[in-house]
């Protein structure tokens, strides 16, 4: 057995497409009959849907298909899948082994890294989190002031293109004068002094990229420069750029930074947005905010200020995505949600925080975060509010798959729970 | 307004100090009509509790106390255990002595920290105690110190679960191989050394009984070399120390298991014990416990063939199974690391609960005094205003030894009791990874260059 | 040509609580005169003149015979070390050096309970000794050395004795630095010309720090304190084993020598006390586990946060000696102070105004500048209440009815009055100030009977202020240590107050300043107009063009502080400037937004 185990780690490990024990999605057209169906405005409703061609065809009753599969979700509710609008999945596999870790690029500058480009589509880590309803992700490469390009990925596909799902974004991980951890004995002079010279560092490479995409916008001539290429369209034609900023003050000074810089910005992290809720509201920034699931990041903050703050800051007006910044277990998603919900951000909020608000944030509203015609077939059936923890997703589907429900934690489950041979032939 | 808030932080955080200054930390409570969840002898909806001088003492229907003793209206309510938490690293100032394989010699019992905030956190979360374990670094790591949530008491001593069984942490696998394998180019560097690492030790702590032995019956003139380190591994042979072992593949529990029959030794608690679904036949058969994640694995390799449902395949087979938080941000939300075992297996809810109650209790060897609502234990409960597996569950209070340490009502911003008289406004701390600075190897150096997590 | 050289003939005398070794002291008295009298010099050495008297007396003083005892004016006669007679109006005798008090005030002489006084500092070369298993280095790697003993490191030429002097001191007990175990503690006398002169007795002292080694055991607290248990149940052991060997029963095997082991015996037989290191109330609690686990004589040194412990520290009767460090004084401004800032900053605001006019900020940034959040309004609160704590624990002890005296590792004799002010004016008595730097530091070190007062027979350690001591105008002319005397040069006194008009054209004119940050050294130039109304320009080398103007200037007593903003292109950081002037030189600290401060030293240009 741990042989066995062993060559499925080097397979899995060394990159080759080969399957993970794991039955394969079953394609075609379906058709989800008797269920509840969840939908943003009207809240539950009694509706059938149909799949068709990877996209939601139709939504309603009566609804019917020669060549479909049909579904019986009699006593189930069908939701929308969810986006985790920050994660490393695919870029990332096992934790303290670096060779399997892809996100992080040497070089302080490197806008141009594809996160798409190293998207293992045969990650281990992937049907372990889709199973849960998770359908869509954001993966974020992290590092220095410009990491890289982060790209939306739908969780199916053979290729990092099959899974591509239209969204991509240039992240800035703006200086930060926090701390970076318990084990920072940098004082706090030397703390501030750091991201004052990395912001230095940031005003420097714009003005640069600000010259440069000008010679692109007029057409110039210009010598191969992948850096600031990756930047002609955050300047030129405003695409967004993702800036990752926690703190307070550094939250204020990004503001004022993008004020300055008139970039389309989102912010990411936002885990003290609670505090600038008023600049935030006056600025209109979108906000993909988590993990929910955090320590509140001073000794003198209330305990649950992590719960709060997405419900905080999307009470006040402002756009609000919920992420878990996680790699393996992306798929705590809905539970980072629930417990926004729980802590004053409303159930309805918080499924739109982790659906169509990250669509909407990510640029891809039209055809992701909702049930709705017309839309990509993402979706799961459960057997209740997808929130709360007990809650059974019996189907999936990704872009119209038939989403098996196995992974290597239902394979392990169904291996070892009654171990055969178990202790008497062991022995 | 302001000035409002502050008195009220200074009255509230008096409150919570002047209670250290009377004689015993106990206190009297009545809760009333309550759905108690007793964990051994069912669910009594509509239930009065009775803590008195910091016992259950009743429970019932229309029960009375006299006027000084506060009420808490429980309508509604689940009124459920103290929470237990098998593994943590809150309130310690230190967590590995990472110098050498075998530190049985320290005791993280010495750097209590009665300041920490987290500690107030974990109340926020409905837990009552901790184990506040010695780190992973090394084959033999230090003596651990089971705490009581006593957040307002400023004496170490206050914070100790006085009569709380003896524990050691062991750790296994990658983390001493790393840090002395790799780190120092000494024996452990492979699970081969790390047996022998524990043979030797084990070896020694009988020699030095003997030695002792002899000794004092006279047998020999002059005194053996004192050791603390030999004599705790003798009392951990004469089973006076239960081992809680950091642990993650099939393979090297087996090991463990079989050096320790050979020195007799049966109180083991696995931790962590990602593997033990994979054994969990052999570990019912031991007799040892595990203490779980509820969902964690693939942050190192030795946790990539994991699976969420260990806990249920564990508990499934027999074994005495707890769900853990080795982390500061988890301890705050065990209730809810419980009911993931209710997705991941289907756990009846008594079962989900017992990972964070009882089971626990028994893991540390309290069960006889803390773990479930019985008449004649220790009066730390937890109130929550809807079923403590659901995501909806907020804690209301928590109290422990029938003092009220959390109060949902009476909860100030700034909980912090040990204020820098330099410095208004704490330093904050970014969130890389989420769990990337957490506990098990806390103070190794070198530790945090790695990207991941640790434990 | 027999000139009495008591100072030179010291005995060494063991004392600390060594009650009977006192009588063999007072009986060898007569003797040391015999000895001194056929005392001779071999070496002739005319860049020194000898001592022509140990005779003195002074004249019409205020004296302050002990912490509650004052004998109002009289008169003071030291004759060979010690103090003869303290009365009114005494003759003067031939031989005497007289000085004549002038209504000056004399106090007993300062005792020092804990410091490195006349120790260097060791040089951290940041060399990792190479030592093949971390867990078991020697114990030299991890500063387990109780066989040191601290005189021998003393440098009687070190600048610290000098200024223990002047600032009242006589008597400093001082311990090695180090790590874990640096050694044993020795008393001296703040006068001599070799730290054996010096030496006035081992203090029976060890001294014990939770300072743990990086990368070798024991690195953490918990290390240090289980390595603590292990060493002192070995030292027990190693004695009772060379008990059984010297008794010689049986075939006992030979106890292995070990200098560190052998130097604790003392400890574990509670002939030597265990001299503490423990800041933090945590800390307290941790040396008092181990004390009561192990059952050591201890007692508690530099302590800050006494007030968490105080109950255990009282039932248990533990010896403390109290930090003389106290954290940043916090500054409460009078209602003069605030109209002035009021305008300055008004004033700052338009100037601040036009340089952001290119930048448009978030509006929120500046309201948060001007006023503090609740959240912040309470921190601010709690923090002004934990300071109140630790300026308050010298009189929350006497209150308590728990003696301390002061031990001197993390501060700076000359801050000594300053920070014995702000605990008097939290509630300590003047006596209990006295007292804890004069009889209770000798009663914790047994030597009470030799020093610590001013009265017939005692030693002659004793100082002369121009002005009761706590006013604001004396100044120490004279300390005397075992008669010994030293003349201190006083300043004179400039005019005190805001904007003393000469002191304000000392600053006025260019500096040249260096700021010690971590990113290295940065200079420029401090311009200071010193009108009627101060100004303050900063011009720093980096960006000459561009400097910085300072506000909320404060010209004090010999300082000046001010605040300017650094504008850094999206942000800026409040830097407040705080120096001492000294004539030509300036040094202070800048510090950043209320986030830790930084050296600055300056230095007056040529006009």
């Amino acid at each position: 057995m741990q042989r066995i185990i062993y060559t499925l780690v080097i397979i899995s490990l060394s990159g080759i497409l080969m399957g993970q024990g794991i039955e394969k999605a079953q394609g075609g057209n379906f058709l989800l009959q008797n269920g509840q169906v969840y939908t943003h405005d009207k809240g539950m409703i009694g509706a059938d849907v149909l799949i068709k061609e990877g996209m939601i065809a139709g939504l309603g009753n009566d609804l019917s298909a020669s060549d479909a599969t049909v579904v019986d979700c009699k006593g189930l509710e069908i939701y929308p899948g969810m986006i985790d609008a920050g994660t490393k999945l695919g870029i990332a596999e096992v934790g303290a082994v670096s060779l399997t870790q892809d996100h992080n690029e040497h070089g302080e500058y490197t806008p141009h890294m594809q996160a798409l480009t190293a998207v293992n589509p045969s990650s281990v880590n992937i049907p372990v989190n889709r199973v849960n309803g998770v359908t869509t992700v954001l993966t974020v490469p992290s590092g220095s002031l410009f990491p890289g390009t982060a790209a939306a990925i739908d969780l199916h596909g053979y290729t990092p293109q099959q899974m591509y799902a239209g969204f991509k974004g240039v992240v800035l991980r703006f200086p930060s004068s926090g701390k970076r951890g318990r084990w920072d004995r940098r004082s706090a002079e030397d703390i501030k002094k750091d991201s004052e010279k990395k912001l230095k560092k940031l005003n420097k490479f714009w003005k640069s990229a600000k010259i440069y995409a000008g010679i692109k916008a007029n057409n110039g001539e210009t010598d191969y420069n992948p850096q600031m290429d990756a930047l002609v369209g955050v300047i030129n034609d405003n695409e967004p750029l993702l800036i990752e900023v926690n703190k307070k003050e550094d939250i204020l000074l990004a503001l004022s930074w993008v004020n300055k810089s008139k970039v389309n910005a989102i912010f990411t992290g936002m885990s003290e947005g609670y505090r600038v809720i008023d600049s935030l509201v006056k600025y209109k920034i979108p906000v993909i905010t988590g993990p929910i699931l955090n320590n509140p990041a001073r000794s003198s903050d209330k305990y649950d200020v992590g719960y709060s703050n997405a419900g905080l800051m999307s009470k006040a007006g402002i756009k609000v995505a919920i992420r878990t910044n996680e790699t393996e277990n992306v798929r705590n998603l809905p539970y980072n949600a629930g417990f926004a919900a729980t802590y004053g951000m409303g159930w309805e909020e918080a499924f739109k925080a982790v659906t169509q608000n990250a669509a909407d944030i990510m640029g891809i509203g039209d055809k992701y975060g909702s049930i709705e015609k017309g839309k990509v077939a993402n979706l799961f059936v459960s057997n209740g509010d997808p929130f709360e923890t007990k809650t059974q997703i019996q189907h999936l589907f990704i872009r119209g798959w038939k989403i098996s429900m196995e992974s290597r934690h239902t394979l392990l489950y169904d291996e070892f729970l009654e171990r055969d041979p178990g202790l008497n032939v062991e022995k | 307004m302001i000035m409002n808030n502050i008195k009220y932080i200074v009255v509230v955080l008096s409150a919570l100090l002047s209670q250290q200054l009377v004689a015993q930390d106990t206190g009297d409570v009545l809760i009333k009509n309550g759905t108690v969840i007793t964990i051994t002898d069912g669910v009594k909806e509509n239930t009065d509790l009775l803590i008195r001088n910091g016992k259950i003492s009743q429970m019932g229907e229309g029960l009375t106390a006299g006027d000084n003793v506060r009420v808490i209206d429980a309508d509604n309510m689940y009124v459920m255990p103290g929470i237990i938490d098998a593994h943590s690293h809150i309130a310690i100032d230190a967590v590995n002595e990472a110098t050498d394989p075998v530190t049985a010699q320290v005791w993280v019992g010495d750097a209590l920290n009665p300041y920490d905030v987290n500690v107030y956190r974990a109340l926020a979360g409905g837990v009552t105690i901790s184990h506040a374990m010695h780190g992973s670094a090394n084959a033999i790591g230090g003596q651990c110190e089971t705490i009581k949530h006593r957040y307002g008491v400023e004496d170490p001593e206050a914070m100790r679960m006085k009569g709380a069984m003896r524990t050691i942490k062991f750790a296994l696998g990658e983390n001493p191989i790393r840090v002395h394998g790799e780190g120092q180019s000494i024996v452990p560097n492979t699970r081969m050394g790390m047996e022998q690492v524990f043979r030797n030790s084990f070896a020694e702590g009988k020699a030095y009984a003997k030695a002792w032995k002899d000794y004092s019956s006279g047998k020999t003139k002059t005194p053996p070399e004192y050791s603390l380190q030999k004599q705790t591994m003798a009392d951990i042979i004469s089973g006076d120390i239960m081992i809680h072992c950091h642990s993650y593949r099939a393979d090297e529990i087996l090991m463990l298991m079989n050096v320790l029959k050979d020195y007799g030794v049966d109180k083991i608690c696995f931790q962590h014990v990602n593997e033990g679904f994979k054994v969990a036949p052999e570990l019912a058969e031991f007799g040892a416990y595990a203490s779980v994640f509820s969902d964690w694995w693939a942050y190192k390799f030795e946790v990539y063939y994991s699976t969420a449902y260990n806990a249920a395949i564990l508990t499934k087979n027999g074994v005495v199974t707890s769900i853990n938080s080795d982390s500061r941000e988890l301890i705050r939300h065990l209730y809810h690391e419980a009911a993931k075992t209710q997705k991941y297996g289907g756990l009846s809810d008594n079962e989900a609960l017992k990972l964070i109650t009882i089971n626990p209790a028994i893991q540390l060897g309290i069960q006889d005094r803390v773990g479930s609502i019985e008449k004649g234990k220790d009066g730390d409960i937890a109130i929550f205003n809807k079923h403590p597996l659901s995501i909806y569950a907020v804690p209301q209070y928590t109290i422990v030894d029938g003092i009220v340490r959390f109060d949902i009502n009476e909860d100030p911003i700034d909980m912090r009791i040990d204020v820098d008289p330099e410095e208004a406004v704490p330093a904050f701390m970014e969130t890389l990874d989420h769990s990337e600075d957490d506990s098990c190897m806390q103070g190794v150096q070198g530790h945090h260059h790695s990207h991941s997590h640790k434990h | 040509m027999l000139i009495l050289s008591f100072k030179k003939l010291r005995l060494f005398y063991f004392t600390a609580y060594q009650p009977s070794y006192m009588k063999k002291l007072l009986f060898l008295f007569p003797m040391t005169f015999l000895l001194g009298i056929i005392h001779l010099s071999a070496q002739i050495d005319y860049d020194k003149f000898p001592e022509v008297t140990s005779t003195y007396l002074i004249n019409d003083v205020h004296i302050q015979k002990s912490p509650t005892d004052s004998f109002g004016l009289g008169d003071i006669l030291i004759k060979d070390g010690f103090i003869s007679q303290v009365a009114r109006n005494i003759t003067a005798p031939a031989d005497a050096y007289v000085i004549e008090g002038d209504s000056a005030y004399v106090y007993p002489a300062f005792i020092d309970a804990l410091s490195h006084t006349g120790i260097a500092k060791k040089e951290d070369k940041g060399d990792r000794p190479k030592v093949k298993f971390q867990g078991y280095p020697p114990n030299s790697v991890v500063g387990i050395t109780p066989e040191v003993l601290a005189y021998k490191l003393v440098d009687p030429s070190q600048e610290t004795i000098k200024k223990m002097k002047s600032n009242g001191f006589a008597v400093s007990h001082v311990v090695p630095r180090g790590k874990m175990l640096p050694g044993q503690g020795s008393v001296m006398l703040l006068s001599g010309e070799t730290n054996e002169e010096m030496l006035l007795g081992e203090a029976g002292s060890m001294y014990f720090q939770l300072a743990g080694t990086r990368g070798f055991y024991p690195t953490t607290v918990i290390g240090v304190m289980a390595k603590w248990r292990d060493l002192y149940r070995q030292a027990t052991y190693l004695d009772k084993h060379q008990a059984v060997s010297k008794a010689s029963a049986g075939p006992a095997k030979r106890a292995k020598a070990d200098k560190s082991l052998q130097a604790l015996v003392p400890v574990t037989k509670k002939q030597q006390t265990v001299f503490m290191k423990a800041e933090k109330a945590k800390d307290i609690h941790r040396a008092i586990a181990l004390q009561q686990d192990l059952g050591y004589k201890l007692v508690l040194a530099e302590v800050k946060q006494a007030g968490p412990a105080l109950d255990k520290i009282k039932k248990l009767n533990i010896p403390v000696l109290i930090s003389a460090k106290l954290p940043k004084e916090v500054k409460e401004k009078g209602a003069k102070d605030k109209k002035d800032k009021g305008k300055q900053k008004d004033m700052d605001k338009k100037s601040t105004a036009d340089k952001n006019k290119t930048s448009e900020k978030p509006a929120a940034k500046k309201k948060a500048k001007k006023e503090d959040s609740p959240e912040v309004k309470a921190m601010k609160e709690r923090k002004k209440k934990s300071y109140d704590a630790y300026v308050g624990q010298a009189a929350a002890l006497e209150k308590a009815g728990v003696p301390f005296a002061f031990s001197f590792l993390d501060s700076k004799p000359e801050d000594l009055k300053k920070t014995l002010k702000r605990m008097m004016k939290a509630g300590l008595s003047q006596s209990g100030a006295f007292a804890a730097l004069t009889t209770q530091p000798a009663k914790v070190l047994g030597i009470d009977k030799q020093v610590g007062t001013i009265a017939n027979g005692k030693m002659a350690n004793l100082f002369l202020t121009t002005a009761p001591y706590f006013s604001d105008d004396a100044n120490i002319k004279y300390t005397f240590v075992e008669g010994d005397m030293t003349e201190f040069e006083i300043k004179p006194k400039k005019k005190k107050g805001e904007g003393s008009e000469d002191f304000k054209k000392t600053l006025a004119g260019r500096w040249s300043y260096e700021v010690e940050t971590p990113m290295g050294t940065y200079d420029g130039v401090i311009e200071i107009s010193g009108d009627e109304d101060m100004a303050v320009k900063v011009i720093s080398s980096d960006a000459p063009g561009d400097p910085m103007i300072g506000r909320d200037i404060e010209v004090g007593d010999q300082s000046l502080t001010y605040v300017t903003t650094l504008d850094m292109g999206g942000g800026s950081m409040e830097m407040t400037t705080s120096v001492d002037v000294d004539g030509d030189s300036m040094t202070g600290t800048v510090e950043i937004d209320g986030m830790g401060s930084m050296p600055i030293t300056g230095t007056k240009l040529p006009e």
